[in-house]
């Protein structure tokens, strides 16, 4: 009880309640301009909350989370463009409502949806991290290697493009996280005779680039976006029947994404697409879908918005992020002296209270901001795109630069932003870079801590029950093209002896 | 560019980054405090480089053989070349005259001549933008969140 009255004295202080609702609502904005994701707009506000307290630092990141994954679905429904790719699956149904002249109820359904599968989540979030870490304290350097190789996984085997690019952003993460000094010999590795390299690479500057930057580049490169036109939309909350007819499905879509949202790489747009998958499954009226279905749209919105909370599960109880936004997060985490994993909750209770309630205000907060802004939202869309993204190269610099004032950090940027924008044109996913080098030192520390607990039998990483099973799975995973590949033909075969 | 020729020419370029690395790596003499590899400060990036060499090499094969099926797929997203040439080259001489001609001035300059090049033609908005803007954010920057920016030129 102590640590909630401590936690309590945390956010109802001025920066944070400020952090929370300036947070919140710049990550709706965030969301509603299409391109403009919520891993952008944390890595873009990053660097402002440097100078805050660690509750109020954090609060602002997590408000640009949960508040852009809202915001996305905003364009979804008004212009049938999502504004982030986890609300792609609410264009189906939230668009043909526009046209139907409903958009404000759309807006007001995909509000509660979200508040709905944000609060769930948060509720699982408290449940399962404290009990997750709790368990994860017996893991030794078998079982963290296995988990973190495990994650990279997951990451490369869900990324968008081959899986082979996605295990080589992995690769090219952890190499990027073993420049510096060696902790174990104190040796400088790769630090190409620059001094400033000796201590490493920073990974706000890294990730900056790799996603805002390159983002800048992608957009700009292809073309001058024209103005987009919105039609003006109002607010209108779903009545008490409509709430408890849709009711089954925010919840459904809540336990779909926080399940999803908790194994790493598959994120809210997957989890969008298999809760509305499932709603329709499970219609009385199937018909009814992809033609302006309340139902569908609260199923993707719930459960896009679950993800959030879900998602901090893994990163708070076992130092172990699921996608780029929460790297970000356990890097801010790290910076304001808070290091995620199983004695996180020991030796930070009252901090990590203070974050289950910061969650719960901002997705409360998310419904105001819906109701009290949605005439402000179109005048956002109308921003023209060549003045936008001068703006945000103008904050990356400024941010990238009073973070310690160095101009290293800026050419680590720049070149990470080159590099982020090559990778993409190639088809390469960038999450699985951020997760390897986030991962990278865990990666290496407990590959060599093994080592030589084992006294160099390497075989001992694959006798413990729980790391013998998540290096299974993580073969299980590598090796998925083959079977698919092996199925479909067996398939083909069965079909042509048949025809 | 086709896909496979994108996918190809990917895993060329990071066989020649890998083997690059690999030769810096071998030319390296960091001593180890003996007792086994684990005290070897290049057994995982050795690992990486390893690593990395391999799936180069699958991914020039998997770029390739689409090439030899002639199966060709289109980019999706076609890019501009002399535009993301601008941009890239606009953004990085803002990064390097920064720190030099201070943060209100290059801003303003990059703000109005990288907007103005990418189409945005309101004079109105145009000088407000590059003028209030930067002024703000150092501003908010210095006074609010003291976060020290150049503010004038260093020379």
């Amino acid at each position: 009880m102590e640590f909630l009255v401590s936690a309590a004295d945390m956010i109802f202080t001025l920066p944070a309640v400020l952090a929370i609702v300036g947070g919140t609502l710049l990550g709706v904005a965030i969301g509603v301009l299409p391109g403009l994701g919520p891993a952008v707009g944390v890595s873009l506000a990053l660097p402002l909350t440097l100078g805050l307290d660690q509750v109020p630092a954090i609060a602002m990141l997590l408000g640009i989370y949960a508040g852009s994954i809202y915001g996305g679905s905003v364009t979804a429904i008004l212009i049938n463009t999502p504004g982030t790719p986890a609300s792609a699956a609410s264009c189906l149904d939230g668009y043909p409502m526009t046209l139907r002249g409903e958009a404000g109820r759309a807006l007001g359904i995909a509000a509660v949806a979200s508040v709905f599968g944000g609060l769930f989540s948060v509720a699982i979030l408290a449940m399962f991290a404290p009990r997750l870490a709790a368990w994860a304290l017996n893991f030794g350097p078998a079982e963290m290697l296995a988990l973190a190789v495990f994650a990279l996984t997951c990451i490369a085997a869900v990324s968008q493009g081959s899986m082979i690019k996605g295990l080589m952003g992995g690769v090219i993460g952890l190499f990027i996280s073993v420049i510096g000094q060696d902790t174990f010999t104190g040796q400088v590795r790769y630090d190409f005779g620059i001094f400033e390299l000796s201590a490493g690479l920073s990974l706000v500057p890294v990730l900056v680039g790799l996603f805002a930057l390159s983002e800048v580049f992608t957009r700009l490169g292809g073309g001058y976006g024209a103005i987009t036109t919105a039609t003006a939309a109002g607010f209108k909350m779903p009545s008490f029947g409509e709430f408890r007819r849709l009711t089954p499905t925010f919840l459904k879509g809540g336990v779909i994404g926080t399940i999803l949202g908790i194994l790493p790489g598959i994120g809210p747009t997957a989890a969008s697409f298999v809760s509305y998958a499932e709603a329709r499954r499970a219609s009385k009226q199937p018909e009814t879908f992809g033609k302006g279905s309340p139902q569908g749209l609260s199923a993707s919105e719930s459960a896009n918005n679950a993800v959030t909370g879900a998602a901090l599960v893994p990163t708070l109880a076992l130092g172990v992020p699921g996608d780029p936004i929460t790297a970000i997060l356990l890097g801010a985490l790290v910076i304001k002296d808070i290091v995620p994993g199983p004695r996180l909750f020991l030796q930070h209770a009252d901090t990590v209270a203070a974050l289950y309630i910061v969650l719960i205000v901002i997705n409360l907060l998310i419904l105001p901001i819906a109701a009290g802004f949605s005439g402000v939202w179109r005048r956002i869309l109308a921003l023209p795109e060549a003045l936008l993204m001068a703006m945000v190269v103008v904050l990356v610099t400024v941010g990238i630069y009073t973070l310690n004032n160095s101009v290293l950090d800026l050419v680590t940027t720049f070149v990470a932003g080159v590099v982020g924008y090559l990778l993409r044109r190639a088809g390469f996913p960038l999450a699985p870079i951020i997760i390897g080098f986030v991962l990278g030192g865990m990666v290496e520390e407990n590959l060599r801590m093994g080592m030589i607990v084992f006294e160099g039998d390497w075989t001992e990483f694959f006798t413990h029950p729980i790391s013998a099973v998540l290096f299974a799975l993580s073969v299980i995973l590598l090796a998925r093209p083959l079977y698919s590949g092996l199925g479909q033909r067996l398939l083909s075969a069965r079909k042509a002896s048949r025809g | 560019m086709s896909k496979g020729l994108k996918t190809l020419l990917a895993g060329a370029a990071l066989l020649l980054v890998w083997g690059a690395l690999a030769a810096y790596t071998a030319q390296m003499s960091l001593p180890s405090l003996g007792g086994g590899i684990a005290y070897d400060p290049l057994f995982v990036p050795q690992l990486l480089i390893g690593a990395g060499i391999v799936l180069a090499i699958i991914l020039m094969v998997q770029g390739i053989r689409p090439l030899l099926a002639g199966i060709r797929i289109a980019d999706e997203e076609p890019q501009k070349t002399g535009r993301i040439l601008f941009v890239i080259v606009a953004v990085g001489l803002y990064f390097a005259a920064m720190p030099v001609l201070g943060f209100p001035l290059s801003s303003a300059v990059f703000l109005l001549v990288f907007a103005f090049a990418l189409g945005y033609r309101k004079p109105v908005g145009l000088v407000a933008t590059a003028i209030l803007g930067p002024l703000v954010i150092w501003y908010v920057f210095t006074a609010g969140l003291e976060a020290p920016l150049p503010a004038w030129p260093s020379f």
